[in-house]
């Protein structure tokens, strides 16, 4: 999809990306032995799943003559080998082995970018000066239990992020965008964390009403998770990842699971994640097309735009380094 | 799919080298024959007048826009245009306007050096517009009695001509990307500019074994290269690269083999020689098309002569041109 740029009449967007967990991949887009080329952040990046099932991701080029090992590059257990000389990269990125000289130089290694991947997904942490992880994921795995497995898809979209993450407080765009009618509606701003409580009756594109209540929450600047509960119970992903300043990649993905043991038809499940995917194509189609005013004019009954704005901004900001945050759960070694 | 604003340019060298470059076979165009060609990032037409010579003109006339190349006619020995019927000379100069008195002044139109050599169109490129300061040779396969006529393949890749010719000095890389045995081992015999010349003893496998031989590679510039290999079967590619515009390239190369022992092209081992040595092209075209080039690589011991490869390639660029794509490089790649 590719809109016309929208920043000549809407207020200047930042140039530079945001901190936090990104999703790269789901984790059944990559099998042991594949190696992709990606490119996150306005960097060229290859993506890789080692012989013991690690996902790593590398800066793309080899620091020898340039290849990108994204394509050609071959795994050899846990390592990735450049298809132009062969020189071979460990987990960290470090040169372990030129087939043809009698030692590595020291200077010989590749970015290495912190990695996690827990819930079926492919997580890598963005940091513009270069520090590892502020903090964990959350562990979904707990209320992941009897759901079904990912229902997963992934769209380009021509806009900046920050369109994106208003949408957990825009209490007033559920009648006009979704035809959903948001009975109690109210939003918290803790640290990385952003959550939105909302309850109130759908309008099914089949018929009928569902009553809905449900928490989405923002881990970080880019990756939100919805718990819902209405004719079924849903897991929700919305996860935004910056390509380069103007385009990025939306994913979307829902879990579902059956109340009480009610038998419910695979006909009726995908009724259901058409419902919920149609709502999500009704806010994207709005995104693509509309331009960002850095001081819009608000209106009682708008939700907590500034505040919204306000938590995202800190995202930009240098990391408040007087406060121990969480250790990194990163399974990558070395920082970027 | 990468971000569109990617438009930064990718080399810290210019697009554009000195040289001679292929731009047609001889037998694609016969006497009468006018083509569309784009070279350069320009529109160019060359046509064959009616006594055989030989004219790349820029395309569009000075008239009123016209392309010369798409239903421009040859007329004797010029070439009218479909617009208007103005006829233009081999040189480029406007010889007849039908229905003006007179011809106005400053109605030619920018001329080529072009020159035919081993069935090949060559034209000559400078972005100072200097005439050719070299000639490229008859060579001693091409239209012989004992050797085959060419065996043509052509592809349009993205990448330089330099990155291209690079691989010829990149000894390391002929084992991993294409499995040779045992890695060449070349040394520069000459680089004096605009020749380069190598040879490398190499191993083909074969099903009847691995045979020895040499490869001699001697380029005139980045434009024309000729490899002889000896060994198995006794063959001549020349390789030509020619700048489209400021993402391709377009490649041609033309295979001869010798018949002694009743080698052919089209079967046995002159065959699946040829078959392998495309099937090589076809292994660096992934490397080629999405690299990068470092201008400090990190280089160790067992890789080639590139240092002195790299300097050889300055020579095609005059300073300011190397200097204005120096800094656009730089511009777009902040370190």
């Amino acid at each position: 999809m590719n809109a016309p740029t929208r920043d000549t009449n809407g207020d200047a967007a930042p140039t530079t990306y945001p901190r936090g967990w990104f999703v790269i991949q789901f984790s059944d887009e990559l099998a042991v032995g594949d190696v992709k080329p990606i490119r996150y952040f306005g960097k060229d990046l290859v993506l890789f799943r080692g012989e013991n099932g690690v996902a790593r991701v590398f800066d793309a080029f080899c620091p020898h003559l340039g290849a990108h090992l994204g394509y050609g590059g071959k795994v050899a257990g846990d390592a990735l080998v450049c298809p132009f000389h062969a020189w071979k990269f460990g987990g960290d990125g470090k040169c372990i082995e030129i087939p043809y000289a009698k030692r590595v130089p020291v200077q010989a290694k590749v970015a290495c970018w912190h990695v996690d991947e827990r819930d079926g997904m492919i997580f890598l942490w963005n940091d513009a000066d270069g520090l590892g992880p502020e903090w964990a994921l959350p562990d979904l795995s707990a209320i992941m239990g009897g759901f079904s497995p990912w229902n997963h898809s992934v769209l380009e979209i021509a806009t900046h992020p920050r369109e994106i993450i208003e949408n957990i407080v825009d209490t007033a765009h559920f009648m006009p965008v979704h035809g959903t009618d948001a009975k109690s509606f109210r939003n918290t701003f803790e640290g990385h964390v952003a959550t939105q409580y909302n309850e109130g009756v759908a309008y099914p594109l089949g018929g009928g009403e569902d009553r809905y209540s449900l928490t989405a929450t923002y881990y970080g600047p880019a990756y939100m998770v919805t718990h819902m509960t209405g004719v079924m119970e849903s897991l929700l992903i919305n996860a935004h990842t910056p390509i380069g300043p103007k385009q990025l990649h939306l994913r979307f993905a829902v879990a579902l699971k059956q109340k009480g043991d009610r038998p419910v038809s695979q006909k009726i499940v995908d009724r259901y994640i058409e419902n919920l995917r149609s709502g999500y194509l009704q806010d994207v189609a709005i995104w693509e097309h509309k331009v960002f005013r850095e001081r819009p004019l608000l209106c009682d009954g708008d939700g907590e735009i500034p505040n919204a704005r306000r938590w995202y901004r800190k995202f930009y900001e240098p990391r408040d380094t007087t406060t121990q945050s969480p250790g990194p759960t990163a399974t990558a070694g070395a920082a970027q | 799919m990468s971000a569109s604003s990617d438009k930064a340019p990718r080399y810290p060298f210019p697009r554009y080298p000195r040289g001679w470059f292929q731009v047609a076979y001889s037998d694609e165009v016969e006497p009468g024959k006018v083509m569309p060609l784009k070279y350069f990032g320009k529109d160019l037409v060359l046509f064959r007048t009616e006594t055989g010579v030989l004219t790349v003109l820029d395309a569009f006339c000075p008239h009123l826009g016209a392309h010369l190349g798409y239903g421009g006619k040859v007329a004797g020995e010029g070439v009218v245009c479909p617009f208007h019927a103005w006829k233009f000379g081999a040189t480029g100069e406007c010889l007849e306007v039908p229905y003006a008195k007179r011809i106005p002044p400053r109605s030619n139109i920018p001329c080529w050096p072009v020159e035919e050599k081993n069935g090949l169109v060559m034209l000559w490129h400078d972005i100072d517009k200097a005439p050719p300061s070299w000639h490229i040779p008859d060579i001693p396969e091409a239209n012989q009695e004992e050797w085959t006529p060419y065996w043509r393949r052509r592809w349009q890749l993205r990448t330089h001509n330099q990155e291209m010719a690079e691989n010829a000095v990149d000894t390391a890389h002929f084992k991993y990307v294409h499995g040779m045995k045992i890695k060449p081992e070349p040394h520069v015999v000459e680089a004096d500019s605009p020749r380069l010349r190598m040879v490398t003893r190499t191993i083909m496998e074969t099903p009847s074994g691995d045979v020895g031989g040499e490869l001699a590679v001697d380029c005139l510039g980045f434009g024309f290269s000729t490899s002889r290999f000896t060994g198995l079967v006794r063959t001549t590619v020349i390789a030509s690269v020619t700048p489209i515009d400021d993402e391709m390239v377009d490649v041609r190369f033309s295979f001869a083999v010798h018949k002694e022992h009743g080698a052919d092209i089209a079967k046995g081992i002159g065959k699946a020689f040829i078959a392998e040595v495309a099937r090589q092209l076809e292994q660096d075209k992934p490397i080629w098309e999405n690299k990068v080039y470092l201008e400090r690589p990190l280089l160790c011991e067992g890789d080639g002569p590139i240092g002195a490869f790299r300097r050889w390639c300055k020579t095609f660029y005059p300073d300011w041109y190397a200097e204005e794509a120096q800094k656009a490089y730089a511009a777009a790649h902040p370190a």
